[in-house]
């Protein structure tokens, strides 16, 4: 036992000062005359709310020093927290979570976490909340108790089902599982840990059917237990090995089964029909269930008590806790506006609930957790201040970085940055012009796609442009035999090195989402169903040689490709799409649904490969369901003709295909001197833009939309001449 | 706090056809606001939501805990200009008046507004406020937002540095 003399002063106290003196050493007390142990002070402080106590650590150091003490922490009451819906006329609301707070179960508010708005709680466990916007595809871990919260980086992939994990008896740190897919008798999973502050993939087998699995989980320890049909309860071990064990429950799952750790012992507890049953696992004698309780009583049970024999039940729209011993009922959940709630036939759903010591995890956690964006106008919130940021030109954005320290930390945000419009930029021609060299347009000033004079270039007049990617200029001078790389966005560029050998045909590889590296492809040979070629990475920042081998005859492949996230997809006669791994140098033949069109066009939308084609009389596209060996689907089938009228300009002339919308069901086209998109799900065409100068016409070759991201900003900044 | 009522009718129609539908909006400080069902949910994604959900309007009110008296009043003389024009200009017009005027009042109408989930009201004076800024100078949108310049002179440069395109 610790004795310390600590300086506290107040007069009740001293009454208890008697007691303590048998016991214990006496110590300094509240005033000079009186003393009181510190098991006294421990005992008259743990009565106290969390928020005081924690309040008054600053009354002297030997109170925060008293107060920061684990054995007074354990000591304190449990804090219990709850997830709950209200409900009028069975349409359910957003998730709102309650918290013990100044001794009662209250509703929090969540004011405090800025995207409180616009998104949604998913999950909560142990007093942390994890929450998800769907808009932005990020998730977030908020304490609702310290009034902090963090953003999680991005995850890999898009989750069906995301659960949090954290247990602050066990560990300070936490995780969140997120169930990307499922297989024949396990399923695929990314977990992302505090410890290291990344996502992971994984895949678990527990040996059962998916459909088996409920979603009621609870984590205790390391572990996560999933309730399973007809009678199990998976054990996902979220060690590194990602373990499964079963353990078989006393009986069939019946609705509304609950999970919990409780004495130290998992237990299970149901109700079905007014009989609440609850068992205590016990692993010392070979994994049996023992019977601890059966007791008449009404209500779907949420959770047990961690220490006591007590069961939180949810009753009509009230959360009460029955004593198993006692056979006593008491109300837990205080509503606030209790009757004007039942005056609009509100009623409360529980969710979960669970009882948690406070522990000094919650309030000291990583240190990231107090992430805060603070600008300066007074009652301007972050999420209407983005909204008007988003809405400006990019030069003007990037210019206000320098306003002040929160604006800059704002725009150089990679979650801001996703959120603006895409750009789109285009290669042209102008036919007539006498040289018929190739010209470039972006989106630009007031977010129209204008012409982009390269002037800053100083190369702009001897070379020319040989190919686009994302906003990347490729350009080629024969004079010096040189390969530039140009950025007209951000008025940057660079000269790669020589090549060994002469090009037949080079290609820009960049996607911003991806990485802010680019790759530049150089064709240098031939040979029946492959070719020699050299390629230059921004990473290594030099040429290596390579030989690839495609699985078709070389003069099948055709001058249409694209590039997405380390693949180039080159399109081959007669239904093939040749996908080269830049990475492996290894080649894999995507069979295409039908023989391939005059036009096409590959095109990565919502995260599929989509393959689009016209023979002039009919637009396809069609989807890949799964890169791996998955179906093509039609997605739409459309006259060309009917988009003809629909164009508000008249052209007899044939529309070219150039492009699929990254996000939206949205094609672009080209027709002489306009670039015409035309919304697949409305049906509507419109003319994007206009270039015509003069008496000249203009032809699009090709066209990207994509983010402006912090890779774009970056990937000639480290080369700058 | 004010006890009274203030009764603003949002729409012109309302005199015509005596059994359009209103319901109550309630502002922090407690002052109620009558309004024409139609014209709000015309504006209001969350009210729009909220009556679906009740299933009717009879007698609803609905408290607005985040907006004042003052910001509601004038979100619904800006709807209601919204609501007679079919186009954008009249509104756009008077949230310009607004915003050179009385600054705070209409982020705090844009904060209402986002409240409300008014989307394309909050849309279209988001993209006032940011065609303000889009001619403005740093210098400029410091003065305009009253912020204070945190930075030393070697970050400003480093900045300046980082981002040349966007200054010339």
């Amino acid at each position: 036992m610790r004795l310390n003399p600590i300086g506290i002063a107040s007069s009740p106290m001293n009454k208890l000062d008697g007691d303590r003196e048998k016991s214990g050493g006496a110590i300094g007390l509240f005033s000079s005359e009186a003393t009181m142990s510190d098991d006294v002070c421990f005992e008259i402080l743990s009565r106290l709310p969390v928020e005081a106590l924690f309040r008054f650590s600053c009354v002297s150091r030997e109170w925060h020093r008293l107060i920061s003490d684990d054995y007074l922490r354990w000591r304190l009451p449990l804090l219990a927290s709850a997830v709950f819906y209200r409900c009028g006329d069975g349409a359910s609301e957003k998730p709102r979570f309650a918290c013990t707070s100044r001794g009662s179960l209250r509703e929090c508010s969540l004011e405090f976490f800025p995207f409180h708005r616009s998104s949604a709680i998913v999950d909560c466990c142990h007093g942390l909340l994890l929450s998800y916007s769907s808009f932005h595809s990020m998730f977030y871990v908020v304490s609702p108790i310290t009034m902090r919260w963090v953003e999680l980086p991005r995850p890999p992939k898009r989750a069906q089902l995301s659960v949090l994990a954290f247990d602050p008896r066990h560990s300070s740190e936490y995780k969140v599982v997120a169930f990307t897919g499922w297989l024949p008798r396990g399923a695929e999973l990314m977990v992302f840990a505090s410890e290291t502050g990344r996502w992971a993939e994984r895949s678990v087998q527990w040996g059962l059917h998916p459909d088996a699995m409920t979603t009621t989980l609870r984590y205790f320890a390391g572990t996560l237990y999933i309730l399973a049909h007809p009678n199990y309860a998976v054990a996902v071990d979220l060690g590194d090995d990602s373990a499964c064990r079963l353990i078989e429950l006393p009986e069939a799952m019946k609705h509304g089964a609950r999970l919990d750790m409780s004495a130290g012992g998992l237990q299970y507890a149901c109700n079905d029909g007014g009989r609440l049953r609850v068992w205590m696992h016990n692993e010392s004698s070979d994994g049996g269930w023992v019977l601890k309780h059966s007791v008449n009583v009404n209500g779907a049970v949420v959770a047990l008590h961690p220490e006591r024999e007590v069961a939180y039940l949810r009753a009509a729209w009230k959360l009460v806790s029955y004593d198993l011993k006692k056979n006593k009922v008491e109300e837990v959940l205080e509503m606030e506006e209790e009757e004007e709630e039942e005056e609009r036939k509100m009623a409360c759903y529980v969710h979960s609930a669970s009882s948690v010591p406070f522990m000094p995890y919650i309030c000291s956690s990583p240190s990231s957790l107090s992430l805060s964006l603070s600008v300066q106008p007074p009652t301007m919130c972050d999420d209407v201040f983005m909204e008007i940021l988003a809405r400006l030109p990019l030069k003007p954005l990037f210019r206000f970085k320098c306003v002040s320290r929160a604006w800059s930390r704002l725009i150089s945000d990679d979650y801001f940055l996703r959120r603006l419009p895409l750009l789109t930029s285009a290669v042209f021609y102008h036919c007539n012009a006498d040289a018929k060299k190739a010209r470039f347009a972006c989106t630009s000033g007031d977010g129209d796609l204008q012409e982009c004079g390269l002037e800053f270039f100083p190369f702009h007049r001897d070379s020319d442009i040989v190919d686009c990617c994302s906003g990347l200029l490729l350009s080629y001078s024969r004079l010096r035999a040189t390969f530039y790389v140009v950025s007209p966005i951000t008025k940057r560029w660079v000269a790669l090195p020589q090549t060994l050998k002469s090009t037949h045909l080079a290609v820009l590889a960049f996607d911003p989402c991806h990485s802010s590296e680019y790759r530049v492809i150089s064709f240098t040979g031939w040979i029946a169903q492959g070719s020699e070629l050299e390629v230059f990475s921004s990473a290594t920042g030099d040429w290596a040689q390579h030989s690839l081998h495609w699985g078709v005859d070389s003069d099948t492949m055709t001058a249409t490709l694209r590039y997405f996230a380390g693949i180039l997809y080159v399109v081959a006669f007669p239904n093939y799409i040749v996908a080269i791994d830049l990475d492996s140098m290894r080649c894999r033949r995507i069979e295409l649904p039908e023989p391939i069109k005059p036009e096409g066009s590959i095109d990565k939308s919502g995260g599929f490969l989509h393959y689009t084609c016209s023979d002039g009389g009919r637009l396809k596209v069609w989807m890949l369901e799964d890169a791996d060996g998955g179906e093509w689907v039609l997605k739409h089938s459309i006259e060309v003709a009917t988009i003809l009228r629909q164009v508000p300009v008249k052209t007899r002339q044939q529309l070219q295909l150039l492009a699929l919308h990254p996000e939206r069901e949205v094609v672009y086209l080209g027709a002489p001197g306009r670039l015409v998109s035309y919304d697949l799900e409305k049906k509507e065409a419109e003319v994007v833009c206009e270039f015509r100068k003069e008496k000249e016409v203009v032809y699009v070759v090709q066209i990207w939309l994509f983010p402006f991201s912090g890779h774009m900003s970056h990937c000639l900044a480290h080369r700058r001449q | 706090m004010s006890t009274e009522s203030k009764e603003i009718l949002v729409g012109e129609s309302s005199q015509a056809k005596p059994e359009k539908k209103t319901i109550v909006l309630m502002a922090s400080d407690g002052d109620e606001f009558v309004v024409d069902v139609d014209d709000i949910t015309n504006q209001s994604e969350m009210i729009r939501n909220l009556i679906s959900d009740m299933g009717g309007t009879d007698g609803l009110q609905v408290p607005l805990l985040n907006v004042t008296a003052p910001v509601l009043a004038k979100l619904l003389e800006l709807f209601n200009v919204s609501n007679k024009n079919d186009d954008d200009e009249e509104v756009t017009q008077k949230v310009k008046e607004l915003m050179e005027a009385e600054l705070n009042m209409m982020i705090d109408v844009l904060g209402a507004a986002n409240y409300i989930e008014a989307t394309s009201f909050f849309d279209l004076s988001c993209k006032v406020l940011a065609d303000k800024f889009k001619g403005m100078s740093v210098e400029e949108v410091r003065e305009f937002l009253n912020i204070e310049c945190d930075f030393t002179e070697e970050e400003l440069q480093q900045i300046h540095a980082e981002n040349a395109w966007a200054f010339d």
